[in-house]
């Protein structure tokens, strides 16, 4: 066994910029995160964005080592998304580890940002070799481990939930992200309105929905109700299709990970569906659920100690990293 | 006597008897975890819909014999397919993968001349029978449609389950299921697999960097 490692970990592929220092038992010894707020009615602009975690880096890590109780010299490898994510975002973490690798002459990590969802929700419930459910505003995939990758057994054709509930929020007037927004809506009405149900195979198609939804906010329906019956289609399609990879795939745990994991209603619909089946459901815990510089520094870890690393002047980002291509080497 | 065989995401089937012919029960059952409202729409809509298209396809392929619908409890009474699955069959060593492929490939490529979409050409709806016919089962969730997108969208479900699940052999299925499909599909092949690299490339981080 070899000495007790301290990495620190950066996040910065969409609206949070989070930092992490984790230990080689997988202890998160803090977790710091600042999130860029867009205007009222839009999404994230890459730029301004940017901007955001550029002001905010240096505070950002500062606080992570404060929390940790830690200095600079403790740290044993730097991690960071490298993607899947918006370039110029992904750019300002890459830029922050690079410098901190350089300077403290420590192995650097190129983390793909998805996986760190996955592998950092297994860690923190135990999840063993589960089918998995991604569910944020970049992803809403199903994977499973199988030969040496995390493989896709499903996935969104068009947009990702996240990108659903949010673009539904801010069509009617409401802050980004507006997952919550919703589910809180959603939480005041019982009178669901039908919606198309477009499930293909073992994929999803949320555009339907989107068209339909907006249609009935324009005549006049209430947003309560439409926000229930969006989740309440959305959500069942969603277990479909997990039902669907469970059953192909003889398995009998599901993980839900991602910022939409945080959803109660979700759960709800999720604990119902493994109830009936006889599976074992674990949901990542919300505080980890979202963008967080956990993920990156455990998966970092995980990488690291399997040989994955990279010279500063060979790293790199990508804006297009699906996690399906990832070699997750650290598995069996 | 009834048994229970495979509780699918699906439905349920459970091994009958039709008149003294063994037989399965397939029945849909009601999910908690859905609205009554979604869940009766999707049940019964789905039952017919499975019913109707094989009915149409009946004459050119093979899938099972339908022995009974019963639309109110979304129930299938048919024939129950002797077989090894082609999930178990692609995992198996002695098994020519390319007479598979290729037959898988003239089956989806006869559905789609008679425009008709399969919806979940997972490797586990297809049976193969002891006189090596292969089985297609589950139309669930298929559909009728002339749009060469729609076609696409079959193909590559059932790519991607091979890349999934059969990953050390879904190269020779797949290159083989074209040759197989272009026997029937014949010029139009072409145009349609462009179809499948386009709509894989729509996938969320799919661009090749």
């Amino acid at each position: 066994m070899t000495k007790q490692q301290i990495g620190i970990g950066i996040e910065s592929t969409a609206h949070t910029f989070g930092v992490s220092i984790i230990d080689s038992n997988g202890n998160i010894m803090s977790d710091v995160k600042d999130v860029y707020k867009a205007p009222k009615g839009s999404g994230i602009h890459p730029r301004e964005a940017s901007r955001h975690h550029s002001a905010i880096a240096n505070e950002v890590i500062h606080s992570a080592l404060n929390d940790a109780k830690i200095k600079y010299s403790d740290i044993d490898f730097v991690a960071y998304s490298a993607g899947p994510g918006i370039g110029p975002c992904l750019r300002v973490g890459a830029t922050a580890a690079r410098a901190l690798s350089l300077k403290l002459n420590k192995p650097l990590i190129p983390v793909n940002h998805a996986i760190g969802h996955i592998e950092l929700g297994c860690l923190l419930t135990g999840a063993n070799d589960p089918v998995n459910l991604l569910v944020s505003g970049g992803h809403t995939m199903i994977n499973a481990f199988n030969s040496g990758k995390w493989r896709a057994f499903g996935e969104t054709l068009d947009l990702t939930i996240g990108q659903l509930v949010d673009q539904i929020g801010r069509y009617a007037g409401y802050s980004s992200p507006a997952g919550p927004v919703i589910e809180g809506l959603a939480k005041k009405s019982n009178n669901y309105l039908s919606l198309p149900y477009s499930v293909k195979g073992n994929d999803v198609s949320f555009s339907g929905i989107l068209s339909a939804a907006k249609r009935m906010i324009d005549n006049g329906e209430s947003i309560e109700d439409v926000s229930f019956s969006i989740q309440e289609t959305a959500y069942s399609m969603l277990a479909e299709v997990t039902e669907r990879a469970l059953s192909f795939l003889e398995k009998d745990e599901v993980i839900i990970t991602g910022g939409v994991a945080a959803s109660t209603r979700l759960k709800e619909i999720f604990e119902i569906m493994c109830k009936e089946r006889g599976a074992k459901l674990s949901v990542i815990p919300r505080n980890y659920s979202g963008d967080c510089g956990a993920q990156i520094a455990w998966t970092g870890l995980l990488a690291l100690n399997s040989g994955i690393k990279v010279s500063v002047h060979e790293s790199w980002v990508k804006q297009s990293w699906r996690l399906d291509r990832v070699e997750a080497k650290w598995r069996k | 006597m009834a048994k229970i065989i495979n509780v699918g995401a699906e439905a349920t089937i459970i091994m009958t008897k039709w008149y003294g012919i063994s037989a399965i029960s397939k029945q849909r059952k009601s999910k908690k975890y859905r609205r009554k409202e979604i869940d009766n729409f999707i049940r019964s809509s789905r039952t017919l819909k499975e019913v109707n298209i094989m009915n149409k396809i009946r004459d050119k392929l093979d899938i099972p014999a339908i022995y009974f619908v019963d639309p109110k409890r979304a129930e299938i009474i048919m024939e129950n397919v002797i077989g090894t699955k082609v999930k178990d069959s692609l995992n198996t060593q002695e098994t020519d993968k390319r007479q598979i492929g290729k037959e898988i490939g003239r089956i989806v490529g006869c559905l789609h001349q008679n425009n008709i979409i399969h919806g979940d050409l997972t490797t586990s709806n297809m049976i193969i029978r002891d006189n090596q016919s292969i089985c297609l089962i589950d139309f669930g969730l298929s559909l009728t449609s002339k749009k060469l997108e729609d076609k696409g969208v079959d193909i590559r479900l059932f790519k991607g389950i091979l890349q999934s699940a059969h990953n050390d052999v879904s190269n020779i299925v797949f290159s083989n299921f074209k040759k197989g499909y272009e026997t029937v599909m014949k010029n139009q092949t072409e145009e349609i697999f462009s179809i499948v690299k386009k709509i894989e490339m729509r996938g969320r981080y799919a661009r090749v960097d």
